[in-house]
């Protein structure tokens, strides 16, 4: 019973993580090899191994993980984000296949997966002593082989508590053993220390360690309000500095530790689920991490913890999808209502935790940036204080528009979006979140409006003509400001309807989370693509040195690689302006007259601000796309999917889907409206969407204006 | 009646009280509770139906309930055989209603005799108890069975005057409660009071079936022919825009006497959309719905400032931030958005390649033009799909602060307390001039006397209609734009399409 073999006996395919690094990975025989020779030679066994790997296809990734995860302090990320995916799949799919297997198997296959499991485990006796041998001699970063063991009698929790990262990590070795399901492990847990997770579900280690989660789950967390942050983000010194980066320090493993606990609530066939083991483990990792930084009293050990905090968000990009597909495998285990909470909960603590990391880490950026006090042009940190709904929403109706143009097709373009009210407000607000909110309204609108106009175009009802524009009204109340968007697309049915904002519902809702990995939600990730066309192969040489930046950034970016055939990749891209203009274009749009409306996307102050990172960003897209060799020969704007950049096969993914099928897919996750109404609600604003089936659809959209609405944690 | 006879004081109490309820008549007569334990025969409207259904048997459309004048075209003894048909559904239905509203009406007067003593005193409580009580006394007192024309006749009459006597329960009740508010909880209100409502709809509509199906035999009788959608009290052939437009001339002549003034109502969507509903419902929806939202923007106009104003209201100083926002960025205008069935002329200057454009005036549809007052227009959208039918109404009155809004579904009198003359409509948009009382009063005043007809209880306004609307098992949402205006969703079943379903 091999990896490979189980993963593709498995009924669910996975993501294309899971799949490419199951089928990388080594049959179990050649796995006991690596075992010893990962564990005795350190760094050394890894590397080998780590050869091994990339001879088996798809293991580009694994391999550089694997490279440099024997160097903990010098860790790249882009290689990390992707590798702590796959070695995370590659270790679950291995550990937990006596459970999965009970879902995707016939008994007696069953039966015969436990003989051989049994075997492996007498295997894994003998191997035992080897074992423990090896553990101790490992060099220096492994050094408490003494806790090790007395944790390997399960005795000591507070040795555990105490014990380094690493010490946990060799212990999980003999637990291993134990488990019987050890085989496959060991060369991950040989090489990949620092992420592999410091426990192990079905050890009584995991068990006892978990104490040391109850007094986080019992602090109450501290939420904060947008106005806080922008306040607070104001003239920043170096000790308000040091102030945010503590509390963020503190309170990030307080919150993690919440959701920690949710998952271990949940029942446990559940937990054994594979997506939901890796989230979980993930959450784990970030914990222990997170927990064992000590007070930051410096500029320099805030940098380190930026660092720190940086690559977590870049790991923690694969959540949404895990989560998704996760949720939609277990739909048979839980009631719908506990998948909603639990998913509402999930996802706002991720937006709260990812609000506060990035912001410190956006403070500290600009902080750090030479003439900080001259580039605030509105930004506290990722709080834009002039968000203003005519940029808004031209900008995200040119994001929709492309998307719908690719991914719908036939040449019909997108209908215009007509826009009235007080679209001149101002308010301060996070313009990922309202952004991705009206990207995803405004696709959606566009997308049925273009359906429906197929369907009456084959129906012949309807002649040609312009499609019904999409209206979209602003109105700032005394305390809100509220964005409807009203199309006529047809309207949804009603049994659509009933489960529009369910997780559960519909079991397939979130099938096309297979074809994507990673997922910031954000409507950045939208941008990602288009400028690599425009940029100048010079633009390649320069500012390399800023990997790690660039990686966070582009982490947050590229992602969401829906579609994965190269003829509609370009779904995810926009047309933005060539990297050098979109400053002065904004500029002239500013001082325009008010109704015209410059035809291009204009980024605003908000690109301004991150113009540097975009532009690293598309560089270093440019460098991989060179490297991988993959797309550059495409004339057309192409998606960045990750797995392209990493040298994954493309091939691997849809295909079997008929084109339209497909392009239509593309732009259909599934998460898009509920992930829209945690953003909406996240900051005490609202999401509702009511709908005249056989006409159209009317979103509202209500954020709050003042930003004074405390972080809404609650379902 | 008979099983009071034996009680001791029942002299006494007549003589004393007389036309007053006889309370210990009643505490000891458990003919009420008897019916009351019974379940009540949920009546689908399949049923409703049906009974008349049998009518257009002999044709060969089984889907149409009405028979189209061909039928009447036929010959003598087909038309007697119709005539027949007729008659024997209205049996039918006289017999249903004979047995069931007893049961429905014992359960008000129990779930009556379950509030609070100090409650029940309330004269206007005690009044609508009365009635209740007496209308169960006057239906289990009819002897006869019903079994022909004649027998029918008469139990018509009596349901007539049971329904006559009944047009004032819900200014009653509405009264009755706001008197009574510190003696109950608001929540407990409001539960009774739903339930008093639906009940009330449903015995009604029995009782109004069984009269208008004899009415329609008689028309038809004299006419010689049917030609109506009608069955009863139910339209097979509703024409929604129709109806608006009707219910928006109404309430449009209401505004005009009150205000001076009044915003046009545009019809838009799918207007040739024709269901089956009972219009009686729908129109008291939408008429409360359009007077809510003709009010609001005509207030909003004087509140704001909207040009063209006729009536001189003053200028609000104060002012909602986002409207005076909206007119300094469009000099004095007001933008309003328009959802006309085509497209935005390309008036605006953005080029094709744009994807927005900027809603100018110049922009606008003629429809959604704001008319000699400066009212923007109150547009109201209709669509129809397989299941259902929407019904969209979009006002710029200035929509529902953030504290008003929840409460606008509250029986009114727990928002509007200790007023002389009571509140009793929904106070859908806030009235800063006090012309509201007026307006209502009015209102309330043209609706009972004809228009709302036999179900108008006006008074409690849009909780009552949103009642209505869930009755067939639709719904009714409101969003509130605050500063801008409010939308309302209105969805009703196709109720043929859901009979099964529906208990009335």
């Amino acid at each position: 019973m091999t990896a490979a073999s189980w993963s593709n006996g498995s009924k669910s395919t996975g993501a294309r993580v899971r799949a490419a690094t199951s089928s990388s990975f080594p049959a179990s025989s050649s796995c006991s090899a690596y075992r010893s020779s990962g564990v005795v030679g350190g760094g050394g066994g890894g590397s080998a191994a780590a050869r091994s790997l990339c001879t088996l296809p798809t293991t580009r990734m694994s391999a550089q993980a694997c490279w440099h995860y024997p160097n903990q302090h010098d860790r790249r990320r882009v290689a990390l984000s992707g590798a702590s995916s796959s070695l995370g799949q590659a270790r679950i799919s291995t550990l937990q296949y006596p459970t999965s297997s009970s879902t995707s198997r016939s008994f007696p296959q069953l039966v015969r997966q436990q003989q051989q499991q049994q075997q492996t485990q007498q295997q894994c006796r003998r191997c035992y002593s080897q074992l423990t041998a090896a553990i101790e001699s490992m060099p220096a970063g492994n050094s408490s082989g003494s806790s090790s063991r007395s944790m390997m009698g399960a005795a000591s929790v507070s040795s555990a508590t105490k014990s380094a990262a690493s010490g946990l990590h060799s212990t999980a070795f003999p637990i291993q053993a134990t488990t019987g399901s050890v085989g496959r492990m060991a060369p991950t847990m040989a090489f990949t220390p620092a992420t592999s997770s410091p426990r192990r579900r079905y050890s009584p280690q995991h068990f006892y360690q978990n104490r040391i989660l109850d007094p986080y789950v019992h602090q109450t967390v501290t939420p904060i309000t947008l106005r806080q942050l922008v306040f607070f983000g104001r003239n920043m010194q170096p000790d308000k500095l040091l102030k945010s980066a503590n509390y963020v320090r503190t309170e990030l493993p307080v919150r993690l530790a919440h959701r920690i606990r949710d998952f271990q609530n949940l029942p446990f066939i559940v937990g054994t689920n594979p997506h939901i083991e890796l989230v979980y483990d993930l959450y784990w990792q970030a914990f222990e991490k997170l927990r064992k930084v000590p007070e930051i009293k410096t500029l320099d050990d805030n940098e380190k913890f930026c660092e720190l905090v940086k690559g977590l968000l870049n790991d923690h990009l694969v959540v949404i999808p895990q989560l998704a597909l996760g949720i939609m495998e277990c739909s048979k285990h839980i009631p719908p209502e506990v998948v909603d909470q639990f998913m509402n909960k999930m996802l706002r603590s991720r937006i709260s935790r990812r609000v506060l990391a990035e912001q410190h880490i956006s403070l500290t950026a600009n902080y750090n940036s030479p003439n900080h006090m001259m580039t605030d042009r509105g930004y506290i940190g990722i709080i834009y204080t002039h968000c203003n709904p005519r940029d808004i929403v031209e900008r995200t109706a040119l994001l929709a528009a492309e998307t719908c143009r690719q991914a719908i097709g036939g040449g019909i373009e997108p209908p215009k979006v007509v826009l009235d009210g007080n679209i001149d407000a101002e308010f301060s607000y996070i313009p990922d979140h309202i952004e991705y909110i009206l990207y995803e309204l405004l696709k959606n609108s566009m997308r049925f409006v273009m359906l429906r106009n197929n369907e009456l175009n084959s129906q012949q009802q309807q002649p040609g003509g312009e499609l019904p524009p999409i209206q979209i009204t602003v109105c700032e109340g005394t305390h809100d400001i509220v964005f409807r968007i009203s199309d006529r697309g047809g309207g949804i049915d009603p049994e659509t309807e009933k489960y529009l904002w369910s997780y559960a519902q519909q079991s397939a809702r979130f099938a096309n989370f297979e074809k994507v990995s990673r997922m910031a939600a954000t409507v950045q990730e939208q941008l990602v693509s288009p400028s690599r066309g425009t940029s100048s192969p010079q633009d390649v040489e320069e500012e390399e040195e800023d990997e790690e930046d660039i990686a966070y950034k582009s982490g947050v970016a590229a992602t969401a690689a829906d579609n994965d055939d190269s003829s509609h990749d370009d779904d995810e891209s926009v047309v933005l302006p060539p990297p050098p203009k979109p400053v002065a274009s904004r500029r002239d749009a500013k001082s325009g007259s008010k109704d015209k409306v410059t035809p291009v996307i204009q980024l605003d102050r908000h690109a301004r601000e991150q113009y540097r990172l975009k532009k690293q960003h598309q560089h270093q897209q440019q460098q991989q796309q060179h490297s991988t060799g993959a797309a550059a020969a495409s004339p057309t704007p192409q998606m960045i999917d990750p797995s392209q950049q990493r040298g994954q096969p493309v091939a691997k993914k849809v295909g079997h889907l008929d084109p339209r099928q497909q392009q239509d897919t593309a732009v259909h996750l599934g998460i898009g409206l509920p992930m829209s109404k945690v953003y909406a609600e996240y900051w005490g604003g609202d999401l509702k969407v009511f709908t005249m089936h056989g006409y159209g659809t009317d979103a509202y959209a209500k954020f709050c204006k003042f930003g004074n609405i405390y972080e809404n944690f609650n379902v | 009646m008979m099983s009071t006879a034996t009680l001791p004081f029942r002299g006494m109490h007549q003589q004393s009280e007389a036309g007053e309820l006889d309370d210990v008549v009643s505490f000891y007569d458990d003919k009420v509770a008897q019916y009351a334990t019974q379940g009540i025969q949920t009546v689908t409207l399949k049923k409703l139906l049906g009974f008349s259904r049998q009518k257009s048997g002999a044709t060969t459309t089984p889907s149409t309930t009405t028979t189209t004048t061909t039928a009447s075209d036929g010959s003598g003894p087909v038309r007697q055989k119709q005539q027949q048909q007729d008659l024997e559904a209205n049996l039918e239905m006289a017999r249903f209603a004979r047995a069931e509203l007893p049961v429905r009406l014992a359960r008000r007067v129990a779930a009556m005799q379950k509030l609070p003593f100090i409650v029940g005193t309330n004269p206007y409580i005690k009044q609508v108890y009365k009635l209740y009580y007496d209308s169960f006394q006057t239906i289990t007192g009819i002897e006869n069975d019903i079994r022909n024309a004649e027998d029918l006749d008469e139990f018509a009459g009596i349901l007539h005057g049971l329904v006559a006597s009944h047009a004032d329960v819900i200014p009653m009740l509405s009264q009755g409660f706001l008197e009574c508010q510190t003696y109950m909880p608001k929540a407990d209100i409001r539960v009774f009071l739903d339930e008093m409502i639906r009940a009330r709809i449903g015995i009604r509509l029995i009782a109004e079936q069984v009269i208008s199906l004899r009415e329609q035999r008689e028309e038809d009788d004299a006419s010689g022919g049917r030609s109506r959608g009608y069955v009863g009290v139910v339209n097979t052939a509703l024409q929604p825009a129709e109806l608006v437009r009707t219910c928006a001339n109404f309430v449009q002549e209401l505004c005009d006497v009150n205000y001076g003034s009044s915003p046009e109502v545009v019809i838009n969507g799918q207007t040739d959309t024709t269901f089956t509903y009972v219009p009686v419902h729908l129109e008291y929806i939408l008429c409360e719905l359009l007077k809510n939202s003709l009010r609001a923007t005509v207030e909003q106009s004087a509140k704001i400032g909207r040009r063209g104003q006729v009536i001189a209201f003053g200028h609000g100083s104060g002012g909602v931030l986002g409207d005076e926002a909206t007119a300094a960025t469009s000099g004095g205008d007001q933008r309003r958005h328009a959802t006309s069935s085509r497209p935005p002329s390309s008036s605006s200057s953005s080029s094709s390649s744009s994807i927005v454009t900027v809603l100018t005036d110049d922009a606008l549809d003629e429809t959604q033009q704001p008319n000699e007052y400066g009212h923007p227009p109150v547009e109201v959208t209709i669509a129809q799909s397989e299941h259902e039918v929407t019904i969209r109404i979009r006002d710029q009155g200035g929509g529902i602060s953030r504290e008003h809004f929840d409460k606008v579904f509250e029986y009114s009198f727990t928002t509007v307390k200790n007023e002389n003359e009571q509140d009793a409509d929904g106070d859908l948009h806030e009235t800063p001039y006090g012309v509201d009382n007026i307006f209502k009063g009015v209102s309330r005043l043209a609706m009972q006397a004809g228009l709302g007809g036999p179900i108008a209880g006006l008074g409690f306004g849009l909780p009552l209609a949103r009642i209505y609307a869930q009755y067939f098992g639709g719904s009714m949402h409101l969003i509130s734009l605050d500063g801008h205006g409010c939308d309302i969703f209105l969805k009703l079943k196709q109720i043929d399409e859901t009979l099964d379903d529906l208990q009335i």
